[in-house]
């Protein structure tokens, strides 16, 4: 078992084959070796860690992706399709759902990263600017030569 | 502007000081590439969503300007009359990566019409100015244009290609991924298709380490005469979807110059199409072409006659004539390919010659296939001086259709390894069980249409039957099916299948009496009734020697007008209900389906008494 330490002080005890699902944890395992010190992780919240635990211990089984998966992923396979169980656990609000992936990409549990990425993507598919704006509450900070620009962008690719 | 390393990227959204507030600006700069990353690889030409990203603010729009992947893929419109400034503008930032270029007709259908032809015309010289030096870079192009203009744009496009994967080429009014089910006669200002026109693009012919092994070619409504690229074309696509003139000589002149295909298919569009080469020309070797596939096309033994392709492993035809024309050519073709494994040949039994005024006047001579393991052909009575020139000593699985007796029992009996058979529509079938296809290692076996053939069938291996009629009509089956039982005595029979059959319940019981190894019976749309329900009904201990199929696990009794629900009902409930026999008898539990015809209302207990298990649906 190895214990984790969240940044708001709480502990967790997991198993190792779940807390090695993070590529931080477990190279942080492989250098210490067997040892009942706790991991502290202090850019993880406990509410964000429990989450992300739940996600490790579902795919606990599953076949750590290789630089070659990795890789093909990158090139073309990338899709914004997600798994059933992987859709019903990120159905978070936006606010844990930012956390989860920044607390994915510390942790570096790639195909959670993944799956927040993917369900970010899916939230900005089809929507025009203004509304991904309106969306993330994001200002639209454009110079009147970029706004030309973008106009031009538009017919070309857009609309007619 | 080329790189798309993370590292190189404007740092994320908290850079910008009006949103740094918000959720997504704590987002690291990688990670939110990768979001931009998962967009633009799920989004096409109709949401061009990183696109749209990148008018968000001017940190997302300098993180996608920053990054080659996101403009690597030019989805071009020839209805844009700045074409080649939108292509010009994205090829800057694709930076030095592979392309992938697509250009279409239109994004809303209409703006063609907007533009003269010569308009059009100026723009497409513009854009292949563009476009021309980035040829060595293109992994897939793909271009419709308007038919006239096919010929001058398609020729111009000059250049090394040695990445290239895809190309498709069309000459259409409409974009090809669109309006296939739109009204006849709508493209028919078309004009006419435009003659064969070269296609420049070369390729070294010593390829460097790690280029493409092949090039995929998609031509619709063109013939393209290829250059050196052509050497390299494995996998060929040819559609034609304009009824217009064109001859087979075109065909033949385009795939002659790509000699390693592996793949050729040819989709036609009802048309004849003549050819005017002479018989004694050299033929168009193919040497390494192992699937060949022409569909729709009338005349097709002009394009046939002139190939020669002895790898052929797979060869469908389908929606043809089957004139003495086509069965001269199959002759040819089935004595000189030597690997053809399967076999697949469908006439357009709308257009087919009449066959009740056709007199074939073919003449060949036996041909033996030994590599064919699966051969479907329905070829009604033109094709039979052909069919029974044919034998396959090693044919695993047989289908054939509205063929006469004779020619399935000599197709059937050349072969000792037949496993899977399928017969339609077999004709003159002569009265009584004589002669005999004795069909030793069949296991599975479907008859349609066709119920005096059963009496001459004997196949003692068989674990699963099926005879279905006519959709339009029942089939009358009066004692075949229990006459072929009878005489194959198939021990190990596992499956029996009726539908749209008229057979008398003692009949089927008969014969269901032979089959105790049976366990699953189908029954659809038959005559049989409410007497062979009992019949297979759990018997009493007294009975227990009479019971029909022991083993039966799998039933499926459909809108049978004869069959009550009460009497399925007790069906079911002697086979699946509590055993009343002290336990002597535990017969396995049945499931399946059980519907009823719209006529025959269902009351709410009948309803409950066959679904509330779960074992049955509906």
């Amino acid at each position: 078992m190895v214990n984790l330490v969240t940044s708001d002080n709480e502990s967790f005890t997991v198993e190792k084959a779940v807390a090695s699902r993070s590529v931080l944890i477990k190279n942080m395992l492989e250098d210490v070796g067997e040892s009942d010190q706790p991991i502290p992780l202090p850019n993880v919240t406990a509410s964000v860690l429990k989450k992300v635990l739940e996600y490790c211990d579902h795919h606990k089984n599953e076949p750590m992706p290789t630089s070659e998966d990795l890789a093909a992923e990158d090139t073309r396979k990338r899709t914004t399709d997600i798994g059933e169980w992987d859709q019903k656990f990120i159905q978070v609000d936006q606010e844990m759902l930012f956390e989860i992936i920044l607390a994915a990409n510390y942790l570096d549990i790639k195909p959670l990263l993944d799956v927040g990425c993917k369900t970010v993507a899916n939230m900005i598919k089809g929507k025009t600017p203004e509304e991904i704006r309106k969306l993330f509450n994001i200002v639209n900070d454009f110079t009147p030569e970029e706004e030309a620009q973008i106009k031009k962008e538009n017919e070309w690719a857009e609309d007619r | 502007m080329s790189s798309s390393h993370p590292a190189d990227l404007p740092q994320a959204a908290g850079a910008s000081a009006p949103n740094s507030r918000n959720l997504i600006d704590r987002i690291p700069a990688e990670v939110l590439h990768d979001i931009f990353k998962a967009l633009h690889l799920s989004t096409d030409w109709t949401t061009p969503s990183a696109l749209r990203a990148s008018h968000v603010c001017r940190v997302w729009r300098q993180m996608i300007h920053a990054s080659s992947i996101f403009w690597s893929r030019l989805d071009l419109f020839v209805s844009n009359a700045e074409l080649d400034r939108h292509a010009a503008y994205w090829l800057e930032r694709a930076g030095s990566r592979p392309l992938s270029i697509n250009i279409r007709l239109y994004r809303t259908r209409g703006d063609l019409e907007l533009h003269s032809e010569w308009a059009l015309q100026l723009r497409l010289i513009r854009l292949r100015c563009v476009l021309q030096p980035t040829t060595a870079r293109w992994e897939s192009f793909s271009a419709t244009v308007p038919p006239s203009l096919a010929s001058d744009f398609f020729s111009g496009l000059q250049g090394m290609a040695p990445s290239l994967k895809k190309l498709n080429i069309g000459a259409a009014l409409r974009n090809d991924e669109e309006d296939k089910h739109e009204e006849e006669g709508d493209d028919d200002d078309w004009g006419d298709l435009p003659p064969p026109f070269d296609i420049p693009l070369d390729r070294d012919p010593d390829p460097a380490p790690g280029a493409p092994n092949g090039v995929s070619v998609r031509a619709t409504n063109c013939f393209p005469i290829f250059a050196a690229l052509g050497l390299f074309i494995t996998d060929l696509q040819l559609t034609i979807e304009k009824d217009a003139d064109i001859v087979a000589d075109d065909i033949l002149a385009m795939i002659e110059t790509c000699p390693n295909l592996k793949e050729l298919i040819l989709t036609g569009m009802e048309f004849f199409c003549p050819v005017f080469r002479s018989i004694d020309a050299d033929l168009v070797e193919l040497s390494r072409l192992t699937y060949l596939q022409l569909e729709d096309f009338k005349g097709v033994e002009n394009i046939l006659l002139f190939i020669h392709a002895p790898s052929v492993q797979c060869f469908y035809l389908k929606y043809v004539d089957w004139t003495d024309g086509l069965s001269e050519a199959l002759s040819r073709l089935f004595r000189t390919f030597h690997s053809i494994v399967e076999v697949e040949v469908w006439p357009d039994l709308y257009t087919s010659p009449d066959e009740q005024n056709y007199t074939p006047l073919f003449q060949g001579f036996p041909i033996t296939m030994d590599t064919v393991k699966r051969f479907f052909v329905d070829g009604g009575p033109t094709s039979s001086p052909f069919l029974q020139q044919l034998s396959m000593p090693n044919a695993e699985r047989l289908d054939l259709a509205r063929a006469p007796f004779d020619v399935v029992r000599l197709v059937a009996s050349s072969t000792t390894h037949l496993e899977h058979a399928t017969f339609t529509k077999i004709t003159a079938c002569p009265p009584g069980p004589f002669p005999t296809i004795s069909l030793p290692d069949l296991t599975s076996f479907c008859v349609e249409h066709s119920p005096d053939l059963l009496e001459h069938i004997r196949a003692p291996r068989l674990e699963s039957i099926e005879v279905r009629g006519d959709y339009d009509g029942d089939m009358c089956m009066l004692t075949s099916l229990h006459d072929m039982v009878e005489r194959s005595a198939p021990s190990a029979l596992l499956s029996l299948s009726l539908s749209h059959v008229t057979v008398a319940d003692e009949n089927i019981i008969a014969c269901l009496k032979r089959l105790p190894t049976l366990e699953t019976l189908i029954i659809r749309r038959c005559s049989l009734s409410d007497r062979l329900l009992r019949a297979l009904c759990a018997p009493t201990v007294a009975e227990e020697a009479e019971w029909l199929l022991p083993r039966l696990t799998k039933m499926e009794l459909v809108e049978n007008p004869n069959m009550t629900p009460a009497a399925v009902i007790s069906l079911i409930k002697s086979r699946n209900g509590p055993s009343s026999h002290d336990g002597t008898l535990t017969p396995p539990r049945v499931k399946g389906q059980v519907a009823f015809p719209k006529s025959m209302k269902l009351r709410k207990r009948e309803a409950h008494a066959l679904y509330s298990s779960g074992d049955f649906s509906r």
